[in-house]
């Protein structure tokens, strides 16, 4: 298929406040996509209406070439989602987390899997320990494991780097490269304009629920003057 | 996979975070002790036919029991975002409303049994032969309550002034089972079994069915955003 | 806009009211005249039966409001277009304040002929029930989060609280029949043996009872689109900014 992601016209309104507007968007398989803007520009909107946690009030989305409607439960298996709730359950350790997801995803050999996984988030000796008690970063690195414990074909991440100390943000840089090279789509937020451009394919900045700007990421320095031109500007 | 298996999967997972820290298990407990303790003081069961009095007494230990386990519950997933990483999984919707039902249903029972054996400790009902037809009432009356609590716990773990939300919400819609509840096991307390209460229990049936039904057909619309 | 298109969403109901509003006026000013003068003073009760003309027509329309919100809930659920939420929201509104009506007139004749203010007779209960059912309702529209969740919510709980409906007055029929009140209650005004004189006082208390009903519904309607339009056009106002 041509576009992991076809998004059209699409919209997003909770009642009286609207979250997207008339949104177009089209990220071709293999695609490195970071997504910058100000706070309560619909980022978060964003990643929600594509990881079917949040149904659009307006246009359509098509992912991996199945429509989104509201029956979309198979197509699950194929994304993987970070976002500011860990979707982890504290009572239970990381393992137990780990692997109650894997086999929620049919995962094969679900126990090496999450060995392998933990350990690419360099989760250690942690794994044993239930969650509630983690801090914030390595909750943050064991929800990127649960994201790729079911090797999805589409990341959604979030703010991925939000919380992680240098080392760790170090350590997801070489994740999402890694996603990146072997051929897995990504849609990334952040507020980190240099990791962002670094790792992106193409860039875009969405402000007031519009796709207002999207580029190639190859000129970044022209991208970080239009970036703050157009926060500035829409904070008019 | 079939959804008999994540269902499976996902009322393992809230067992297992259950058991590990039993917080709802033991405040329900604890809380069905309270409200027996209270209406002991409330009313002198000296001078009550106890086989009456005390239907009432166990469903509305039962019932204030449950609303508390229902809170606690679904307050949990809220917090970490539970239901929605359930969401992420490739499961439908309604399957998440049958393995919610489950989990509660089996940890409300597990609280129920304790609370009956303080209620026939405490208030020395006899209980002897019918101990089946009592089980099943009990079965009946928190399969309804567990049908309708699903729904409406989910509903106002996401509104302003959660905690009255679902009480509100739960107790005028659940009024019919509890009636059927009291009665029926007013006559079983009393020794007459439930030879003459069949149209209670054929109320409670179809009062679990619709609810279960509705509740199954519904859920999804609850979960969107 | 789609809203102006005719049909039971139909937003041109200027017309509609216009005549509605003269004719319910004389409807009710006749159903008065009925009720006080016209129909018969009963042989048990006395006047205060008279009572029972706002009382049983407000049950009804009572009834009408609350299955227009069951059937408002399902459409919602089933289109998601907000006219339908729009309609359920004042139908349950409307509808609460008949409830209201019905739950105060009942005792004040009830107090006169059986003694008491309440009675747990089934009709009364049922009554009240459903009026905790639909407070709980209007409780989760202001409380329910946003306008869109809340639509969703209350869809749910209307057509949950209504199905209900059959039920709790079966429970509560056979319940009362297990346990009946002490007081022997009088017979002649709302069971058998009602004259005719009676029978058409009541059917044109009714007939003003629902046509005040759809006064209401119809001004509570427009009130509630002009709010959420002005909510839209704010916000879309605000994203283009």
């Amino acid at each position: 298929m041509q576009a992991t992601i076809v998004a059209r016209r699409l919209g997003k309104r909770f009642g009286g406040h609207v979250g997207l507007a008339d949104v177009d968007l089209e990220v071709p398989t293999g695609e490195f996509l970071t997504i910058f803007g100000p706070n309560g520009a619909g980022k978060t909107t964003l990643i929600r209406c594509l990881a079917t946690l949040a149904r659009p009030t307006t246009g359509t989305v098509e992912l991996l070439g199945t429509m989104l409607t509201r029956t979309a439960a198979g197509i699950r298996s194929r994304i993987g989602v970070v976002s500011h709730q860990s979707f982890l359950y504290g009572q239970l350790t990381a393992r137990e987390n780990l692997l109650f997801y894997a086999r929620m995803f049919a995962v094969e050999q679900p126990d090496e899997r999450v060995l392998a996984v933990a350990d690419l988030v360099q989760l250690g000796d942690r794994l044993d320990d239930q969650v509630r008690t983690f801090s914030r970063g390595l909750v943050q690195r064991c929800a990127i494991a649960r994201a790729l414990v079911h090797e999805p074909d589409l990341l959604l991440f979030d703010e991925p780097f939000s919380g992680l100390d240098p080392l760790a943000a170090a350590r997801l840089v070489e994740i999402l490269r890694a996603a990146h090279d072997a051929g897995s789509t990504v849609v990334m937020t952040s507020h980190d304009l240099r990791r962002g451009t670094e790792l992106a394919d193409r860039v875009a900045v969405l402000r007031r629920g519009r796709l207002a700007h999207i580029q190639p990421a190859s000129t970044t320095e022209n991208f970080e003057a239009t970036y703050n031109r157009l926060v500035t500007e829409g904070q008019q | 996979m079939s959804a008999a298996r994540r269902i499976a999967l996902v009322v393992a997972k809230d067992l297992r975070g259950e058991l590990r820290t039993k917080e709802a298990l033991t405040s329900t407990i604890f809380f069905s002790l309270l409200v027996l303790l209270v209406f002991n003081f409330a009313f002198d069961p000296g001078t009550r036919d106890l086989s009456v009095v005390g239907a009432g007494i166990l469903w509305i230990a039962f019932l204030f029991g449950s609303i508390l386990a229902m809170n606690r519950l679904m307050l949990d997933e809220r917090q970490d975002a539970g239901l929605e990483g359930l969401m992420l999984c490739p499961v439908e919707r309604t399957s998440l409303y049958v393995a919610k039902c489950l989990s509660l249903f089996l940890l409300l029972t597990t609280a129920e049994v304790v609370t009956l054996a303080l209620f026939v400790v405490f208030f020395n009902v006899p209980v002897g032969g019918h101990f089946g037809s009592l089980a099943l009432v009990v079965a009946l009356g928190t399969i309804g309550l567990v049908a309708l609590g699903t729904t409406f716990a989910t509903m106002s773990v996401r509104t302003r002034t959660r905690e009255v939300m679902l009480p509100l919400l739960l107790i005028p819609i659940a009024v019919p089972l509890l009636i059927a509840c009291v009665e029926t096991t007013g006559s079983i307390l009393a020794g007459r079994g439930l030879a003459e209460e069949l149209h209670w229990l054929r109320l409670l049936v179809a009062f679990d069915a619709l609810f279960l039904a509705l509740g199954y057909v519904t859920f999804p619309a609850l979960l969107e955003e | 806009m789609a809203a102006d298109q005719a049909g039971p969403l139909s937003n041109a109901g200027a017309d509609a009211l216009r005549t509605l509003i003269p004719i319910g006026f004389l409807a009710a000013l006749v159903a008065l005249w009925a009720a006080f003068l016209y129909a018969p003073t009963e042989r048990i009760e006395g006047d205060v039966q008279r009572i029972l003309y706002m009382h049983v027509p407000a049950a009804m329309t009572m009834y009408i409001a609350y299955g227009l919100v069951f059937l408002a809930s399902v459409m919602y659920l089933v289109r998601r277009d907000s006219r339908w939420d729009e309609l359920a929201a004042a139908a349950a509104e409307v509808g609460t304040v008949f409830a209201t009506t019905v739950l105060i007139t009942g005792p004040i004749w009830a107090k006169k002929a059986w003694g008491t203010y309440w009675v747990w007779d089934a009709r009364l209960t049922t009554m009240l029930l459903l009026w905790l059912i639909f407070c709980a309702y209007l409780m989760l529209r202001a409380y329910g989060g946003d306008r869109e969740q809340v639509a969703r919510y209350c869809a749910v709980v209307g057509i949950i609280g209504f199905a209900d409906l059959p039920i709790i007055h079966y429970s509560v029929q056979w319940w009362r029949t297990l346990h009946p009140e002490p007081k022997v209650m009088t017979q002649g005004s709302m069971g058998g043996g009602m004259e005719p004189s009676m029978l058409l006082t009541l059917a044109l208390g009714t007939a003003a009872a629902l046509m005040l009903f759809a006064v209401l519904l119809r001004l509570r309607l427009r009130l509630e689109r002009l709010e959420r339009r002005v909510e839209v056009a704010g916000q879309l106002l605000h994203s283009e900014g």
